[in-house]
């Protein structure tokens, strides 16, 4: 796991325990060439301490977290990778942008230098799959290896999709997540444009809530079927027990609670599980004026009078919108949540909204032991994904 | 009201909406036009390319009725700074 909070699990779960938020002034780009200023950027992130410049010379930033990632998910999980397991170990990594800031670099030589030739690693450093590709080889894995890109919901249904293959056979062990790089000049003019992102910080849920914030970084699991990881005595941190998917069939970018509904609802019916057996949602939360009374209104429509009682927070707040990489990184934080027994806050909330009426776990974690909870992905485009998860009994 | 900005407007959401122009008047409610808030940005990267402004998102995002777009630009424009000059097209 890395993002603007920390550059591995433990590093990030202790700035989202203590509710420090790590948007700051935008460094990759110079905020006076922009009408926002601050970011989620990942800091003191230094590749030549985790690459060879050979290797390096084949990596685009968001491949570089994906590495990162997935080397501290495998690590962590304790796998010694046998001849017959890496032919059948899945890779199923999610993306929205691919490679783009070496994209924006090359594109900036041929358009405003005036120069006649870019790159000849253009291509291999922003392929969307580059990501998916680089973990098969870099840990030779044989499986099922792709990328699928769902705007913001892309890393979510990643890790559902392996959760598919390794719950059904198809696959004997899966290494699933997501990430991205978005802070290029290009990129920012188009998110600029879009007028989403907030011109201070990112408060979901809150009245005065201006839009989202920009992050970035990678998170990686590692999933296999529950009596093989308890067979090989590994480390377990929680179990995945239900995904839902569904699509608005609305809008290009304005999302509708009945889709959001559907998803939530199926993937409680994946599960098996009642509404009231959820104890808390790792929401969407993305502090536009838009999604977050609309995921609001779907949590309603599912839980009714349990909705009262979940405790919801967006840890967007925490560690920004990484977009492609946005719903890996909330499903590690909703595996840390149940596995820790604290509730990473929403931060930057000042004011209750009526239309977003729910317990948002303003600003302050909250010690909570709860036995299973969602994680929400809403993206545009109406394509939603939501995960189930159930602690790890002690 | 200055009828230059209002006739630009005015055009400019026709041109977005692919609707002929007498169809919308000053105080037609952009939600009754069926302006959603792709048509919004749309509208107003037209109009800022335009008059040579930026009207921040927050009173962009206010807009309801074709006037207050009017108003707001005209706003900006009698704001103190670089005199803007708007383009011919």
């Amino acid at each position: 796991m890395i993002c603007a909070l920390g550059s591995n699990v433990a590093g990030c779960w202790k700035e989202m325990a203590a509710g420090r938020p790590g948007i700051r002034r935008l460094k990759a780009v110079d905020p006076a060439l922009l009408r926002f200023s601050n970011a989620a950027e990942v800091t003191g992130f230094a590749p030549a301490e985790h690459f060879e410049p050979s290797r390096l010379d084949l990596l685009d930033r968001f491949a570089q977290f994906a590495i990162v990632a997935a080397r501290e998910a495998v690590r962590d999980a304790g796998v010694e990778f046998t001849a017959a397991l890496r032919d059948s170990t899945a890779v199923v990594t999610g993306c929205c942008l691919g490679g783009q800031t070496a994209e924006d670099a090359e594109f900036e030589i041929l358009y405003r230098q005036g120069r006649n030739r870019v790159h000849p690693l253009t291509i291999p450093r922003t392929m969307a799959n580059a990501g998916a590709s680089m973990l098969s080889m870099e840990f030779g894995l044989r499986g099922p290896a792709f990328t699928l890109s769902t705007a913001c919901s892309s890393s979510s249904h990643a890790v559902g999709l392996a959760f598919q293959m390794v719950r059904s056979g198809a696959a004997e062990m899966a290494l699933a997540g997501g990430s991205e790089a978005p802070f290029s000049y290009g990129l920012l003019k188009a998110w600029e444009a879009m007028r989403v992102i907030s011109t201070d910080t990112c408060r979901p849920f809150s009245r005065d809530r201006k839009g989202m914030i920009l992050g970035e970084g990678a998170a990686m699991l590692v999933l296999e079927p529950w009596e093989a990881a308890r067979a090989r005595g590994a480390r377990i941190h929680g179990e995945i027990v239900g995904f839902g998917m569904s699509s608005d069939a609305h809008h290009i970018t304005q999302p509708a609670a009945e889709g959001a509904a559907l998803a939530i609802a199926a993937a409680l019916r994946d599960a098996g599980l009642a509404p009231d057996a959820i104890g808390y949602i790792n929401a969407h939360g993305t502090g536009t004026p838009g999604n977050d009374a609309t995921e609001t209104r779907a949590i309603r429509q599912v839980f009714r009078a349990h909705a009262g009682r979940l405790a919801i927070s967006s840890t967007k707040s925490l560690h920004g919108h990484a977009l492609g990489a946005a719903g890996a990184l909330e499903a590690a934080a909703t595996l840390l949540a149940l596995r820790e027994g604290v509730i990473p806050p929403t931060a930057n909330y000042t004011e209750r909204d009526p239309e977003c009426d729910l317990d948002v776990v303003p600003n302050t974690a909250r010690p909570l032991r709860v036995e299973c909870a969602l994680s929400n992905s809403f993206a545009f485009g109406g394509l939603n994904a939501v995960l189930v998860f159930r602690a790890s009994p002690a | 009201m200055s009828e230059r900005v209002a006739d630009k407007v005015l055009a400019a959401l026709a041109a977005v909406k692919h609707v002929p122009r007498e169809s919308i008047s000053l105080d037609s409610a952009l939600a009754d036009l069926r302006v959603d808030s792709l048509d919004t940005i749309t509208l107003l990267f037209e109009l800022e390319e335009h008059f040579h402004l930026t009207l921040p998102d927050d009173v962009v995002r206010s807009l309801r009725t074709v006037r207050q777009i009017v108003e707001a630009i005209e706003r900006s424009l009698a704001a103190p700074g670089p005199a803007p000059a708007a383009t011919s097209d």
